[in-house]
């Protein structure tokens, strides 16, 4: 959502990843990444799965400016498997009267493919207005391991919270929608909804519903947290939401939670990204 | 008799504690929150409605009861708005306590002779959707069109409903007393008519994780007053 009657003159920027598996290893074969984007070479851990191929996201800019428009999309072949990060939170920075920022994420995992999409969250500063959505589109026998958490930070401690969040996560499987969460708010208005919790987040495992319970255990056994979780068998989804104290907190969360989906998926714990 | 005193009555018959719409049996996670300490006396029940009930029904169920009650006469536009409600309840402990609260009320309304409900009791059926269909608030919205309502009274209705079971809930659980309650009652109808004032958003979101959260938390092997 864009402040009303403000005209946007940023240009918008559309970078693309491509993997595809090549004889039971994934490799990154296409990769479009105009500035501000920015990617580390692909690594692998013989513990992953599938020959799964690793990639941080980068950006060079600093964050998200003003009415910054920036979309990505990560696409998955089948059968091959991928773990898509970020080296660091993305900081939405004060929108100073400009329309906001625009993050258009689409994920695209081919049949059999296994994508963990995990960045970190979004640390909203004072006077940001984020619209962010990520859509994900799986084919049959897809797997998918996303997170999308928030933090409101107000740098100063003067009770001057971000503008606004307008957020959409949406999953399709093969035979149409699978689950679609959107909501909107004045960041005035964040602490009163999160019970004075700074950070908001979920993981959703689709295609991977089993790993919904091992999530919530990992989670919850954590300080700072406050997690349940949904578990829809029929669409093969579990979605954790959780709160945060801080952003240690939510650190922690999304890092247990992705390593006990792991262990519940494949029955190994998967090695540590560093950042 | 005026056409607006005969609807008010009806609003009136729907929308009493002894109407059997089942909505009672349904805490919206205060179970939770108050097993875990989180809410003390009448202040925080206050806070929780003003902070979290409310404005989740203003954003979410509001939006999917006008579809419905515009499109009351329209059994296949009812079934799509029931789908796009199912997709986007991605709580899955609310998610089922709309559903039977939906389905209670249809019931209900079919058997009192509500128009619509028997048809779109039958649709549900036809559909063969009746296990993940039939919300609340799409429901709501076909039986206020039904019983000749105005879109802004079945509103009211339904949200007076939720507020009215947060608040039976709470009592219940000893976190208020009859007076208390009616007094966050009479507190909370300024922010109620203030938000109904307001349009809603252009499309249904909900944004109240502390109740959402606590809902999902109700332990499903211990006993319990409510069902959520």
């Amino acid at each position: 959502m864009t402040a009303v009657g403000t005209l946007s003159l940023t240009r918008p920027v559309r970078a693309s990843l491509e993997f595809r598996d090549v004889g039971g290893q994934t490799h990154l074969m296409g990769q479009h990444t105009p500035h501000p984007f920015h990617i580390t070479r692909p690594f692998r851990h013989v513990t992953d799965p599938q020959g799964m191929a690793t990639l941080y996201l980068q950006s060079s800019s600093g964050g998200l400016y003003g009415d910054d428009d920036l979309g990505l999309t990560v696409r998955l072949g089948e059968g091959a498997a991928a773990h898509v990060t970020t080296q660091a939170s993305t900081i939405v920075h004060d929108a100073r009267d400009r329309a906001g920022a625009q993050q258009d994420v689409l994920l695209e995992v081919g049949p059999g493919g296994w994508l963990e999409y995990l960045p970190d969250p979004a640390i909203l500063m004072t006077g940001a207005r984020l619209n962010n959505r990520v859509s994900a589109r799986l084919g049959e026998g897809a797997r998918l391991i996303m997170a999308d958490a928030q933090l409101s930070h107000d740098p100063g401690g003067d009770g001057r919270p971000f503008g606004r969040l307008d957020n959409v996560v949406a999953v399709t499987g093969p035979q149409g929608p699978l689950m679609l969460d959107r909501f909107g708010l004045e960041g005035a208005d964040w602490l009163a909804r999160t019970g004075g919790a700074r950070c908001s987040g979920m993981v959703v495992a689709a295609g991977a519903d089993e790993a919904g319970p091992a999530m919530l255990a990992a989670v919850d056994a954590l300080p700072g947290l406050y997690a349940g979780l949904s578990v829809f068998p029929d669409r093969g989804l579990g979605l954790l939401r959780f709160l945060a104290r801080d952003g240690v907190a939510l650190s922690r969360a999304l890092s247990a939670a992705w390593t006990a989906a792991r262990v519940a998926l494949t029955g190994a714990s998967p090695h540590a990204r560093r950042k | 008799m005026t056409d607006r005193v005969f609807s008010l009555l009806r609003l009136l018959q729907t929308a009493d504690s002894s109407f059997p719409s089942g909505a009672f049996a349904f805490s919206s996670g205060l179970e939770t929150l108050a097993a875990e300490g989180r809410v003390g006396g009448a202040a925080d029940v206050r806070a929780l409605l003003a902070d979290q009930i409310v404005p989740r029904w203003l954003g979410f169920d509001r939006l999917f009861l006008r579809e419905a009650f515009a499109a009351a006469a329209d059994p296949d536009t009812l079934l799509e708005i029931d789908r796009r409600c199912h997709l986007q309840n991605t709580v899955d402990r609310l998610a089922e306590a709309s559903r039977r609260v939906g389905r209670a009320l249809l019931t209900v309304h079919a058997r009192i002779g509500t128009t619509g409900a028997a048809e779109y009791r039958d649709s549900l059926a036809a559909s063969g959707q009746a296990t993940t269909l039939g919300y609340e608030p799409v429901v709501q919205g076909i039986v206020g069109a039904g019983l000749g309502l105005a879109c802004d009274e079945a509103e009211a209705g339904a949200l007076n409903a939720v507020v009215m079971g947060f608040t039976s809930a709470a009592v219940r659980l000893g976190r208020l007393g009859a007076l208390d309650a009616q007094s966050v009652l009479a507190a909370l109808a300024d922010d109620m008519a203030a938000g109904l004032a307001r349009m809603p958003p252009a499309q249904p979101g909900a944004f109240s994780p502390l109740t959402e959260i606590a809902a999902l938390r109700r332990p499903a092997d211990q006993a319990s007053l409510f069902a959520t």
